[in-house]
């Protein structure tokens, strides 16, 4: 079967650009398919969770350890069994290695860009950076072609709980796709998101009377003429906006909800309690959640750094998995961690790096699971130090097409975009190096 | 045409269709703007034309407001508002007009317009670099200083070479995301002419990228230091604006062909002139005389304004702030935003004053004045990082690489690819979320609380102030009453939190996040 009749598998929701349409998450495998036949249909991703490891993770103090290596490279650890037979990761991350069959490793990741900006424009758009036009994130992508399957308040591109900065997520796309950034932590007494919780400690009573009297006393709209666009706009935005707050909305951000059993699994930590609400927003069907994970640009002391981040990542990432596991969210749900490049493998001992790791795209590693995924898998083989692909090279491009054909949206389909932009969402490029041997379904 | 004029105001009169809202509307005055110049005529006939009624001149809060957003990127102060609001002299727009075009608040505020359309950022996909940066944007403000005749600042940047840290106008060769002769021809196009090259046939695009041939790039011994030279060329075939094929020489400088077509010709002049003007009138107005402000393949909405205006741009040699007071003493400008019927039409043919949302920066710097406390700007490249000193303002940051979430939340451009529509004045849901309940934002704003001279008020008092803050007017008694009644509703332990909420109610009002 090739691509094109892999993504018509997915039962037609909408024919508009590059959406093929999917039978969607299991509560919704009642919608109209093109030919009525919704059974035989493969149900596509409904949501996606890019834990961005941001500054670029070790591949060897992750998941593609090299303990055979000279202490220049490995730094003397070593790697640890998984409970998948053959499959070892670094020793750094003992509860991931208790749910290996989960999750499927890429350690053959490659790129030419080790850069930071270059190298997250090209991992989040698939598009080497030039040519004028600032591409969007997959986020924002994704959420425009989930729009319309997804109901809810809350925007559907949420970013926990900092932006990358300096990169635009939604690019030439519509204002509508760019990404609520939540601000404040969850791992605080109360998660203040900004915009959505009222700072102050303001009661919903008090919220209330404030936008009544905003009503009596807005002379100015009352005067306005009906029909100005930027007026309706207006309006529309705000009954928007007040219903994310006054709604459900809010709720999905309130992590007290929560037992106390739940938000230990996860870890007291800002990453781990960003990962607990990741879920609650999955569950909540918002289709394009990005944690980006601050820290891990490990130029300096890495190992030291390494031991107190794996740790809490380690928790926080099994937990989430296993979660969206046993509630049973994992087959609709594309859990996808990676950073933009991984790092030197080749530790600098010299002062001032004291045993550091620099930037490294050569050859790096990310991780899937859910979503059409299959677990327990490897794909590639790198060198005895890391450095080098030995076999199946994945491109950015590779792994970005895997996530759209799994979400439904066919990569060399037209981007539909309000520029008049004749463009494909990912450039053409060959359908080989996509990771099929992953895919749940045989194609 | 006066008299036509008057006779549509006897005829709306006699119709009962009075434009104008009641006496107590804070926004609008009770007489029409009078037909004065040549700008107002050619706008008036096509108003006829178009069956649209005179328009009623905004309030003088309006006016001031309009005035100080539009050509200082500011909002007047208390003082400033009142003072223009109280005069009783009769010239004391033109006066506030000219007083204004002469401020650095001018130079800083028009040096952002003219920084997004060149493209003025150090990173990426642009990458001129910070010091280049700095030059760069320097040269466009003593252009707006200095107020340089438009078309001798186009030929020194048409013409230069040299150092990107040495010769300021070197940049505009470097600011392209795309430096193949193809991708400078496509901006030096859009940027001084308004033509979308891409638009245009295959060959007219190899003639205007044969232009940028001879424009070379090498690096020195200086960290990200580069040079903008002349390769030799062989003779070549290239385009003018004109769409006239023109032959070049071997030892010709082809770019010089066209800086003296532009800067030169009758013709070129021309056609620099009326991008130029299409451009000022969308920087006022929000959208241009061709709507887009830069494609002048556009139909323009009223073509003879589009050449009054350019002739009177070639009468005064290209002086831009004259541009800019003949666009603002406009009767169209100086009309109200509230014209009951028809408005979206009278949008259309300006004769309205549209409504729009405040760019990024402008309500960055609004909250700053207000509260006194200023956002944090950064630069994390190079090494060491800079901080931007507090009191300067937004508008006046030169890099577009140095940006924060609240500024690109609001639309601010990327300045990737010089285009007017790269700034997002639209409104989203996310915006007004942040509005309503940053955190952030409400530790500035709630500053302006604790300002000494706000501080001692009398509750109606502050009412009063905060009303001038934000709009430029004392409330209504309507609106006053309301407030009242509100206050007395509360017990007096929980009194205090009304002037919280009224702040709050300001900030997120449509009358202070809209120009009008």
């Amino acid at each position: 079967m090739d691509r094109r009749e892999f993504i018509k598998g997915c039962a037609a929701v909408a024919a508009a650009g590059a959406l093929s349409g999917c039978a969607g998450a299991a509560e919704n495998k009642n919608l109209p398919t093109a030919d009525g036949n919704a059974g035989k249909k493969r149900k596509c991703a409904r949501s996606v969770i890019e834990i961005w490891v941001w500054g670029g993770p070790s591949q060897l103090e992750t998941f593609d350890p090299k303990p055979k290596a000279p202490k220049d490279y490995n730094g003397g650890f070593g790697e640890i069994k998984t409970n998948v037979p053959g499959i070892t990761i670094s020793e750094f991350w003992p509860m991931m290695a208790k749910i290996a069959d989960k999750y499927s490793i890429i350690r053959t990741m490659t790129h030419p860009y080790p850069g930071h900006e270059t190298a997250t424009y090209l991992m989040q758009t698939g598009r080497k950076p030039g040519g004028g036009k600032v591409y969007p994130a997959i986020g924002a992508v994704i959420a425009m072609y989930k729009r319309k399957e997804y109901k809810g308040d809350v925007p559907p591109y949420v970013i926990l709980t900092v932006p990358k900065g300096r990169f635009s997520e939604v690019g030439f796309l519509s204002e509508e796709f760019s990404p609520l950034v939540t601000g404040g932590n969850p791992n605080a007494s109360r998660f203040i998101v900004d915009g959505i919780v009222p700072p102050g400690g303001l009661t919903r009573e008090e919220q209330k009377t404030r936008f009544d009297i905003l009503g009596e006393l807005d002379t100015f709209t009352m005067e306005t003429p009906q029909g100005l666009v930027a007026m309706r706009d207006f309006d529309s935005a705000g009954r928007d906006a007040r219903r994310v707050i006054e709604g459900d909305g809010a709720k999905v951000f309130d992590l007290s909800l929560e037992s106390d059993a739940t938000r230990d699994r996860y870890g007291r930590t800002t990453f781990g309690q960003s990962c607990l609400t990741a879920r609650r927003l999955v569950e909540s069907g918002v289709p394009y959640i990005t944690i980006n994970a601050q820290g891990w640009d490990t130029h300096k002391r890495h190992f030291e750094i390494m031991k107190t981040k794996a740790a809490e990542m380690d928790k926080a990432l099994s937990a989430l998995i296993g979660d969206l596991s046993e509630k049973g969210l994992l087959d609709s749900t594309i859990v996808w961690w990676t950073g933009e490049f991984g790092r030197t493998p080749r530790v600098d001992w010299e002062a001032p790096w004291n045993g550091g790791r620099n930037h490294y795209a050569k050859c790096f590693t990310s991780l899937v699971a859910g979503g059409g995924f299959a677990g327990g898998k490897v794909v590639g083989v790198s060198d005895e130090t890391a450095s080098k692909v030995v076999s199946r090279p994945v491109t950015p491009q590779d792994m970005l097409g895997s996530i759209y054909e799994l979400c439904g949206i066919d990569p060399d389909g037209q981007l539909d975009n309000p520029i008049g932009l004749k463009t494909t969402v990912l450039p053409p490029q060959s359908k080989l190096g996509r990771l099929r041997e992953i895919y749940k379904e045989n194609v | 045409m006066k008299k036509s004029f008057i006779c549509l105001g006897v005829m709306a009169g006699i119709l009962m269709l009075s434009p104008f809202p009641s006496a107590a509307s804070p926004y609008v005055k009770s007489r029409e703007v009078g037909v004065n110049s040549d700008v107002d005529k050619a706008l008036a006939a096509d108003w006829q034309q178009k069956g649209l009624l005179p328009v009623a001149e905004a309030s003088d809060s309006l006016l001031v407001r309009r005035l100080y957003l539009d050509l200082t990127g500011r909002l007047p102060s208390v003082e400033d508002a009142k003072s223009f609001v109280y005069s009783k002299d009769a010239g004391k727009y033109e006066k506030l007009v000219d007083s204004l075009l002469a401020s650095r608040d001018f130079v800083e505020y028009w040096g952002m317009h003219w920084g997004d359309v060149l493209r003025i950022k150090s990173e990426f996909p642009i990458n001129l670099w910070p010091n280049a940066v700095y030059i760069y944007q320097r040269r466009v403000e003593a252009f707006l200083e200095k107020n340089e005749p438009y078309h001798r600042f186009v030929r020194a940047l048409l013409l230069a070479k040299g150092s990107n840290f040495r010769e300021a106008e070197s940049n505009f060769y470097r600011a392209h995301a795309d430096r193949s002769p193809a991708g400078i021809a496509k901006n030096v196009a859009l940027t001084l002419c308004g033509i979308r090259l891409e638009k245009r046939s295959e060959s007219e695009q190899q003639k205007w990228a044969r232009i940028f041939e001879e424009i070379g790039f090498k690096s020195t011994k200086e960290w990200k230091e580069e040079i903008v030279f002349l390769k030799s060329c062989p003779a070549r075939e290239i385009i003018l604006p004109n769409g006239k094929s023109v032959k070049v020489s071997a030892n010709q400088e082809a770019r010089r062909v066209l800086a003296d077509f532009l800067t030169r010709s009758p013709e070129g002049k021309r056609i620099l002139a009326e991008a130029l003007v299409n451009r000022t009138w969308f920087w006022f107005f929000g959208s241009g005389i061709t709507p887009s402000g830069d494609d002048r393949d556009e139909k323009a909405v009223n073509p003879e304004l589009l050449k009054v205006l350019t002739d009177k741009v070639l009468a005064s040699d290209f002086n831009f702030r004259k541009l800019c007071r003949e666009v603002v003493c406009s009767a169209a400008y100086r009309s109200a935003s509230f014209q009951g019927d028809k408005t979206v039409a009278k949008n259309a043919a300006f004769a309205a004053y549209p409504i729009r949302r405040l760019e990024a920066e402008v309500l960055d710097d609004a909250i700053t004045a207000m509260s006194g406390l200023p956002s944090k700007y950064s630069s994390v490249i190079p090494e060491p990082f800079s901080f931007l000193p507090g009191n300067l303002r937004t508008v006046s940051i030169a890099d577009g690489s140095i940006s924060s979430s609240f500024l690109i939340l609001f639309g601010r451009p990327s300045r990737d690819a010089g285009l007017m529509a790269e700034r997002n004045n639209g409104i989203n849901a996310k915006q007004r979320l942040f509005l309503y309940n940053s955190g952030a934002l409400y530790r500035r704003v709630c500053q302006i609380m604790r300002r000494p001279e706000y501080a001692r008020l009398s509750f109606p008092a502050k009412v009063d102030m905060l009303y001038w803050m934000f709009y430029s007017r004392p409330p209504t008694a309507k609106e006053r009453a309301i407030i009242g009644k509100r206050f007395n509703m509360r017990s007096p332990k929980k009194r205090w939190t009304m002037q919280n909420d009224l702040v709050w109610i300001l900030v997120n009002s449509a009358e202070f996040l809209h120009r009008h």
